[in-house]
């Protein structure tokens, strides 16, 4: 009599959906999927320990590698749990234009997403459509501080140099231009028939799940909590703006699709808000060359594209850092994989790694 | 001793005398296949090299093929680390000769911000021999651009590349020390 | 940021468990206590519906030269509180219960302490390195971490000691 027995097959470290070196062990039955088991570490570049060995200015760079693609969000993580270790006070100019550097980093690392998992369902347009449009928002980096992707502009007690009225009269521009641009991806893929059928009623996680697997950021909005870290602590200015959260219903693989679309909005929102307010002023707190915070530990969390990322810094009196512990969400995040891809067919596992959105720089650290 | 001519000049317009060697080194100097294997960063800047705006396609290179037996340019973008190195070697192995290796960014060059950690590799050529080094952190795509059209002026003309060969050698045999089988009953 | 607990609370739990310690005098105490009353004291603070900590937002662990600490900080979602809990290990043999018990998304952070600091979890389902190659033999993130060799033989990677210096 025929048997049949399960197979596992390795989507190994090098593979055509670019996410980067995760390798994951997909136990097969036929074409359903039994198991999910995600092997990282082939990014581990030990950040962690590095950093022990840098003082606190020279750390700031290795943030800008973590999730390559959002430098800019953890850059303000570290920033901001040294400044409340060390008690310095950044001045309004500063966080204003912190803020619109992270959420322009948010709609670039959005476009990033949408690119890949378009890229991944088989249309290599949205690749090219995607990529056009940030490059429109790395040009506006590219002003303000030189650097296109690893940007390491915003360092501790501010930023490193003043918004140019060049790079705000661009941004305004930018801003104009976003529901163009929203409705040319609704025509092209949100509207279309077959890219709904592949992913509307896919990977679903519960609310329940959602919260056991300690899920953050709009993985965890698209299964129906409303959790944002810039709602709740209201760390900087965000205290000061208007923007709604965009949640979702089901928790499947359409839904964690249209948040993020949504995001860009509010994104585009929160940036108009900020040029409007922006006021005069320095750019940058009395920070001494040498920076020795008091003894003790302190903890900070910011939003970041992919979720909660905290910064654990204790501090030992002298200018380097005793230890650095970095909370990565997109490591907590992949504790999911294995929930979403069960009873999936192999071609769903690819759309639900693409819409976990992981980054292996984050993921490895 | 007389030049002689070898084509009539009623067909000069439409035949071109040349050496094989010279015919296959235009064929692949122009239309190099790389092989899509970003490890980091530097990937979504080779990303952005193959988008609209700087455009691989125009030079010939816009084929990334995912299987390394199809592919004859191996871009390694990104830190390598040691646990990542027996993947990166199979698939060097897996591709066809002749073959070309680009090492992209400061990570490959020489560890670049990384080359103190405990599990990173300070330098592509410990592994595998390098044809051109591209630095930058990360390097600009118009500069990925460039190191292309070097390994294509390279191919065509490789006494270019003269004082490479001592490295190049060097790094081959590290190659085979570590893929060589290790003999049955010796003790490490 | 949210509010911390406050110091009524703190000495409610100080009554009830016996090794529970904190430091008054600081506006946001952390709370000390011994790896016996660890699990029954993060139970107590998941499932009372005073404080209702059901976030692990930052598991960690420092490694202070005569022993290892394990940090948690726990986050209550409906009342916007924070509170940490810290309790010290031993250098030479650190075991303590695992967090998967209470909150079963704190199943890789816990691999990642194992795999980088050398600390064992008591009860947690798949205990194994999960950053570093499986068969690596040191910790990294320790203080006295001498790095391994790396050597790639037969197309295989294997870690070496590294020679003595003397």
């Amino acid at each position: 009599m025929a048997t049949t027995e399960k197979f596992v097959l390795n989507m190994g470290p090098q593979h055509p959906s670019t996410h980067g070196v995760l390798q994951v062990q997909v136990e097969l039955d036929g074409e359903n999927i039994v198991g999910a088991k995600p092997v990282m570490g082939y990014l581990h570049r030990g950040i962690e320990k590095l950093m022990e060995s840098r003082t606190y200015q020279q750390c700031v760079p290795f943030t800008d590698r973590l999730d390559y693609v959002s430098s800019m969000n953890n850059n303000l993580g570290f920033c901001m749990a040294v400044e409340k270790l060390a008690g310095i006070e950044v001045p309004e100019r500063a966080q204003y234009i912190r803020t619109i550097c992270c959420e322009l980093n948010r709609i670039a690392s959005h476009h990033v997403f949408i690119g890949s998992l378009t890229n991944d369902l088989g249309s290599a347009t949205g690749m090219i459509y995607a990529f056009r449009d940030r490059e429109k928002i790395l040009d506006l980096f590219n002003i303000i501080c030189g650097a296109r992707m690893t940007c390491h502009y915003i360092r501790i007690g501010g930023v490193i140099a003043d918004a140019q009225d060049e790079f705000l009269q661009k941004t305004e521009e930018f801003i104009n231009y976003v529901p163009e641009m929203l409705d040319e991806y609704d025509r092209l893929f949100t509207g279309n028939e077959i890219f709904q059928k592949r992913m509307q009623g896919t990977s679903i996680i519960s609310k329940e799940d959602a919260l056991r697997f300690g899920m953050s950021g709009p993985n965890i909005r698209a299964s129906g909590w409303d959790y944002d870290i810039r709602k709740i602590d209201k760390y900087g200015i965000y205290g000061k703006l208007d923007f709604d959260i965009p949640v979702g219903k089901t928790g499947d693989n359409w839904d964690r699709y249209i948040i993020r679309l949504q995001e860009i909005v509010e994104s585009a929102k929160i940036i108009r808000q900020c040029l409007d307010n922006m006021p005069e002023g320095p750019f940058m707190a009395k920070v001494p060359k040498m920076l020795k915070p008091p003894k003790g530990d302190a903890y900070h969390r910011v939003e970041n594209t992919r979720g909660e990322l905290g910064f654990y810094v204790v501090s030992d009196g002298t200018n380097k850092p005793y230890r650095v512990h970095i909370r990565r969400p997109s490591f907590i995040n992949l504790q999911a994989l294995d929930h979403m891809c069960k009873g999936m067919v192999l071609a769903d596992a690819v759309t639900a790694f693409a819409t976990i959105d992981p980054l292996m720089g984050e993921v490895d650290c | 001793m007389e030049i002689v001519d070898l084509v009539p000049p009623e067909l000069k317009n439409n035949v071109i005398v040349t050496s094989v060697d010279a015919l296959f080194k235009w064929g692949r100097a122009n239309s190099i296949w790389p092989l899509s294997s970003g490890l980091a960063c530097c990937s979504i800047e080779m990303m952005c090299a193959a988008a609209s705006r700087f455009d691989l396609a125009r030079f010939g290179y816009e084929v990334f093929r995912s299987c390394p037996r199809q592919s004859d340019l191996l871009i390694v973008a990104g830190t390598l680390t040691w646990k990542m190195t027996p993947p990166l070697i199979r698939l060097y192995e897996e591709m066809p000769n002749p073959k070309y290796v680009i090492a992209m960014g400061n990570c490959n060059i020489g560890g670049g911000p990384f080359a103190d950690s405990y599990s990173v590799v300070t330098g592509l050529d410990q592994i595998m021999p390098v044809d051109v080094y591209l630095p930058g952190c990360p390097p600009r795509p118009e500069a990925l651009i460039d190191a292309m059209l070097k390994l294509k002026k390279r191919i065509q003309h490789p006494e270019a590349a003269a004082g490479s060969e001592e490295r190049m050698n060097m790094s081959r045999e590290n190659l085979e020390n570590m893929i060589r089988p290790i003999a049955p009953g010796k003790v490490e | 940021m949210g509010s911390y607990l406050e110091i009524k609370y703190l000495e409610e739990l100080q009554q009830q468990y016996a090794s529970v310690e904190f430091d008054s005098e600081q506006p946001e105490p952390h709370i000390y206590v011994g790896t016996e009353d660890l699990l029954a004291l993060m139970k107590e603070l998941q499932e009372n519906p005073i404080w209702a900590f059901d976030r692990m937002a930052n598991i960690t662990s420092v490694d202070y030269k005569e022993y290892i600490e394990m940090v948690y900080m726990l986050y209550s979602r409906r009342f916007d509180k924070w509170v940490t809990v810290k309790c010290k290990l031993d250098r030479e043999k650190p075991v303590v219960e695992s967090m998967t018990q209470v909150w079963p998304g704190t199943e890789f952070e816990e691999r990642e302490i194992f795999d980088l600091m050398g600390v064992e979890f008591l009860h947690h389902p798949d205990l194994r390195r999960i950053l570093m190659p499986e068969d690596y033999t040191a910790y990294p993130l320790r203080k006295d971490f001498v790095p391994l060799q790396p050597k790639i033989e037969g197309g295989v990677l294997k870690w070496l000691q590294p020679k003595s210096l003397s």
